[in-house]
């Protein structure tokens, strides 16, 4: 068994369990005396009543490992309303009939547990330095309604070795905060309603501690997700200075069950001392949605999965505490000593019903109640994880964080730093995703990855502190954050139900899908990407529309990156190589409307910078040239929809499947479901003074051209500059570039271009239709023979639909520029007006 | 990014013509039988153009049911500082097509000895079997004002072209990075 070093200040106790239970007997708690009617509760069969009123504060509860401790510096328990106010409980114990203790417990008034500090210490009982690194304060306000009856007997059953326990209850009136350098962020107006019976908890052969909870059932709201950016607020809903409501990122609801099966050993992965840990978890049903501006039922509107189902389990997931490796080795990335985080293997699978965007709670109720009630949904999801040591660009990788005190230096010395990394592996195609639209399945297959660099966690407040710029809100850093994915292609078909189906189908060269990455701002869906990640995203609340929401300022930096836009099987493709990657956003708003979820950009601008387009091998691949793309926008709008194209008409026109194929066209069905993105951009003119302006810059010629390392800026360039948009006037702007994107999975027309074999020895004649059979081959039948069936046994493929209208589209000049001739304008002006440009094209598996 | 992206790949696209060594070849049943890998995609859909008409309801553009207005698109350029506009307007139609492929292909022989010396990857873009035009058209003119409209416009159109019908089109095209 671990050994731990206990150190105890003004009663201090080595675990958190256990500085609860012995509050009463080390600190300013009172046991009120029982009156006469409770005291002859204890003899008779109405059990007894305890009620206990608790005010206590310990200066340090630290746990050691191998001689380095976490302490958790300042915990109190006390009332919420105020620090010198008593919580007060009540308990009524009972014995059961058949020999169980009964346990009731009800809280008087809503108490509030806090941790002032997070600190790494190097001996018990340390005086703490105000200014010392910390992993910043957690505060957690309760009302507790519940019982809890305890058997004799465990897993095995009565009889047996350890207890079972049913629980049941409710946590409301509660708050749960994070608060660094005098700002929190924290979930106001919080309940947790639970019920855990048949949980049971052994200590198995080899002292492994087992707990079991077979029924898991839970129910998790929270009102108002609130920042506050006054010091002298804490853990309040209204600012104690203006009396107004703290600013809110909207609700959260939350509702799952589930079987638990946790095994706690001890020993870490260094030294004697630490735990390992083993976990087996079912999800049998999880809900969880995000709302804003909503009143829990038929107003306000929430995005969120609905009826997912899964399973999450790790193995030899060990907890130490430990020294920054960099320590003695590179001393200015030494953060520190830090609880350390591993594990073997971690998998974790979740299959989500339905995706929704739009949605009100009342019919978010109806459809988990029924499983009926329409809703506004993209479709299914399928997320597949795993987690575990491997290689990645031949490089070994391994699953570790080490959770560190300090969070970014220049924001103050509380915050939270993730030296983090991830190896995420897929052999056997075990990690993927999928998804689902309309009974038809897209998986993007064989999802490897990895990352290795420094997450930072702050709370912070608008402003500037030694150079750096802050906003308000939740702070997610990354400093030298590596990281890298790529799928080895998407494999559509028919939805079976069964992934397993899925991976056997025609692999498809990869290609970025846009519809599958709306939040990354590009730097998500294609078929590969890597690089080092620099810079920040600042969650603020507050949205566009209405009072709640969420406004995100960020600048972010990609740099020595490499991306796929086109990837085939054996991983030659389309690459940007050479990317540098600079974005900046200010003041990006996100709400839900009825629509779906909005996306107010206030400003943003960018800088794109690929050294080499190549084709081929990513490094050794023959080359377009470099590519520079500076982007500058303001008060743009994107929204995401559910819903993909409906019925449309390919090649004709016309609104009935009749007309339109008296038109010469194909009419398509693609369903309800697909998504939906329609985006208004504003082009800006150029900001020479902030260097914000849209340029296109293509360069070829360059000194070392085709070599590794080419010089930018010494060949020939040209460039279209400077180009915005307008409503054909030259002066107003309001209509924009206008864009609107369905994605669908759906069937796809598949000609067959030649007589005889194709790739795979499946014979047909020049112009027959690919027609799929039901254990994934395929054969190809004439136009003339073609049934209705066939025609629903199409291939299935992505469809895209996408829409783009402007008024204008004004290029100031086009410039031809010389390293030393200098620069020559080759055109003086390029006006494109009066666009509405339609393309809808369905892509799928070649042979 | 991603739409600033397709849109840079996209202008790439259409300076190929000019920048790089592109070239159509008719490929045998047998040379098709040595490429290796059919991993690629095929792609069949529409580009359709104004089809209704464009955003813009002035004096000049209108709805394709408003006479003696246009209803395509409008591009002007000008080569000369306070010059004239060459202009293609009443830019509209739709172009649907069944059967383009897209994949990459290794050159290593052939092309009179220069593909053993290129010996790298190219784009095979393989044509589609069947490429349909309907109503697409566009007018070629020069033009004083790039905006219809504005003091002083006059405007001489050229030519007019008028496309309908179905077009078979056959072979690959290869398109070669040559920086």
């Amino acid at each position: 068994m671990t050994r731990h070093n206990v150190t105890q200040k003004r009663g201090g106790v080595a675990v958190f369990a256990a500085a609860l239970l012995l509050t009463s007997s080390v600190s300013n708690a009172e046991l009120k005396a029982l009156d006469d009617e409770v005291l002859s509760g204890v003899s008779g069969q109405s059990g007894i009543t305890l009620d206990l009123a608790a005010k206590a504060s310990v200066s340090e509860v630290a746990y050691f490992d191998d001689g380095l401790g976490l302490a958790l510096q300042g915990v109190k328990l006390n009332a919420a309303a105020s620090p010198s106010d008593f919580a007060n409980y009540r308990f009524e114990l009972d014995v059961l009939a058949d020999g169980a203790l009964a346990i009731e417990f009800t809280s008087n008034n809503v108490g509030r547990f806090e941790i002032a500090d997070m600190r790494f210490v190097s001996n018990p009982g340390e005086i703490p330095v105000a200014a010392a690194p910390s992993m910043g304060g957690l505060f957690l306000d309760f009302m507790l309604d519940g019982r809890t009856e305890i058997r004799g007997g465990g897993a095995g059953g009565p009889g047996t070795s350890g207890h079972t326990f049913d629980t049941e209850f409710v946590l409301t009136n509660g708050r749960l905060g994070y608060r660094t350098n005098g700002n929190e962020f924290f979930f106001d107006g919080m309940s947790f309603d639970v019920s855990a019976l048949g949980t049971t908890l052994d200590v198995d052969p080899g002292g492994i501690l087992h707990l079991r909870m077979p029924n898991f059932q839970a129910e998790f709201s929270v009102s108002a997700v609130r920042f506050s950016d006054n010091p002298a607020n804490h853990g309040v809903s209204n600012d104690v200075v203006t009396g107004l409501p703290l600013p809110s990122y909207g609700s959260l609801w939350l509702n799952t069950d589930m079987n638990v099966d946790l095994q706690i050993q001890a020993g870490g992965a260094s030294g004697v001392q630490g735990l390992t840990l083993n976990s087996s978890n079912q999800i049998n049903r999880l809900d969880l949605a995000w709302g804003e501006d909503t009143d829990w039922s038929s107003s306000g509107y929430w995005v969120g999965a609905l009826g997912a189902m899964g399973q999450i389990s790790f193995q030899n997931l060990t907890v130490d505490v430990l020294a920054d490796p960099d320590a003695g080795v590179d001393p200015l990335n030494d953060y520190g000593v830090g609880l350390a985080v591993a594990f073997d293997q971690l998998s974790f699978n979740l299959d989500v019903a339905d995706v929704v965007l739009g949605e009100t709670k009342t019919n978010i109720d109806a459809y988990v109640l029924n499983g009926a009630t329409p809703v506004k949904s993209i479709g299914g999801m399928s997320t597949n994880f795993l987690f575990a040591d491997g290689l990645f660009d031949g490089v070994a990788r391994t699953n570790a964080i080490l959770l560190q005190a300090g969070g970014n230096v220049a924001a103050g010395n509380q915050g939270l730093r993730l030296d983090t990394q991830l190896s995420l592996i897929s052999p056997n195609n075990e990690s993927n995703f999928v998804y689902i639209d309309d009974g038809n399945a897209l998986m993007l297959s064989k999802l490897e990855g990895f990352a290795d660099g420094d997450i930072t966690l702050d709370v912070t407040r608008a402003g500037n502190i030694s150079g750096t710029d802050f906003y308000d809100g939740l702070r997610v850093g990354f400093e030298q954050f590596a990281f890298g994915y790529q799928f080895e292609g998407a494999r559509v078909a028919k939805d079976t139900g069964d992934n397993e189906d899925l991976k056997s189908r025609q692999l498809q060269a990869g290609q970025a899908i846009e519809g599958l990455s709306p939040f990354t701002m590009g730097l998500a869906g294609a078929p590969s990407l890597k690089g080092v990640l620099d810079g920040h995203v600042t969650l603020g609340p507050g949205g566009a529309d209405g009072v709640e929401g969420i406004t995100i300022n960020a600048d972010l930096s990609v740099s020595n990156g490499l991306m796929a836009s086109y990837r085939e099987e054996d991983g030659r493709g389309l690459w940007l190589s050479g990317l540098n990657y600079d974005v900046h956003l200010r003041d990006m708003m996100l709400d839900v409307t009825d629509e779906g979820l909005q996306i107010y950009q206030g400003e943003s601008w960018s800088l794109l910078d690929v050294t080499d387009i190549r084709i081929g091998d990513e490094v050794t691949g023959a080359s377009f040239g470099r590519l520079a793309l500076e982007s500058f926008e303001q008060g743009s709008t994107r929204t995401i929809k559910a819903g993909g194209a409906g019925v449309v008409c390919i090649g004709g026109a016309g609104t009935s499947q009749a007309l339109c194929e008296g038109d010469g066209g194909r009419w398509e069905d693609r369903g309800t479901e697909g998504i939906t993105i329609s985006s208004v951009r504003f082009l800006q003119a150029e900001n020479e003074l902030e260097g914000k302006r849209n340029r296109l810059t293509w360069e070829t010629g360059r000194a070392g051209e085709g070599g590794a390392a080419p010089v930018n800026g010494s060949g020939m360039q040209l460039v279209f500059d400077n180009y915005t948009t307008n409503d054909g006037d030259g002066i107003n702007d309001i209509f924009g570039l206008q864009t609107d994107y369905h994605l669908d999975l759906a069937g796809v027309q598949v000609v067959k271009k030649s007589d005889g074999a194709d790739s795979n020895g499946v014979v047909g004649s020049k112009g027959d239709i690919k027609v799929m059979n039901a254990d994934g081959t395929y054969r190809y039948v004439s136009p003339a023979a073609l049934t209705a069936q066939d025609i629903q046994d199409r291939p299935v493929g992505i469809a895209v639909r996408t829409r783009t209208q402007f008024k204008e589209l004004d290029f100031d000049r086009v410039n031809l520029v010389h390293p030393t001739g200098g620069e020559s304008t080759l055109l003086y002006g390029l006006k494109l007006q009066n666009f509405d440009v339609t393309t809808d094209i369905s892509t799928t598996v070649l042979d | 990014m991603r739409y600033c992206t397709r849109f840079a790949i996209a202008l790439a696209v259409l300076s190929w013509s000019v920048y790089v060594n592109a070239e159509m070849e008719r490929i045998s049943d047998n040379a098709l039988s040595e490429v290796t890998g059919q991993s690629g995609v095929y792609l069949t859909g529409e580009v359709s153009i104004n089809e209704n008409g464009g955003p813009l309801d002035n004096s000049y553009f209108g709805d394709c049911a408003s006479a003696g207005k246009i209803c395509g698109a409008r591009i002007a350029a000008q080569t000369q500082q306070d010059g004239g506009w060459f202009v293609l307007d009443n830019l509209k139609g739709t172009i649907a097509f069944e059967g383009l492929t897209l994949q990459l292909r290794n050159i290593s022989s052939g092309f009179g000895g220069d593909g053993a010396l290129f010996n790298r990857d190219v784009i095979e873009i393989g044509m589609p079997s069947s490429l349909r035009f309907k109503d697409f058209e566009y007018t070629l003119a020069t033009s004083s004002n790039a905006r219809p409209g504005e003091a002083g416009f006059q405007q001489v159109d050229l030519m007019t072209v008028e496309l309908g019908g179905e077009v078979t089109l056959e072979g690959n095209l290869l398109v070669f990075p040559t920086p």
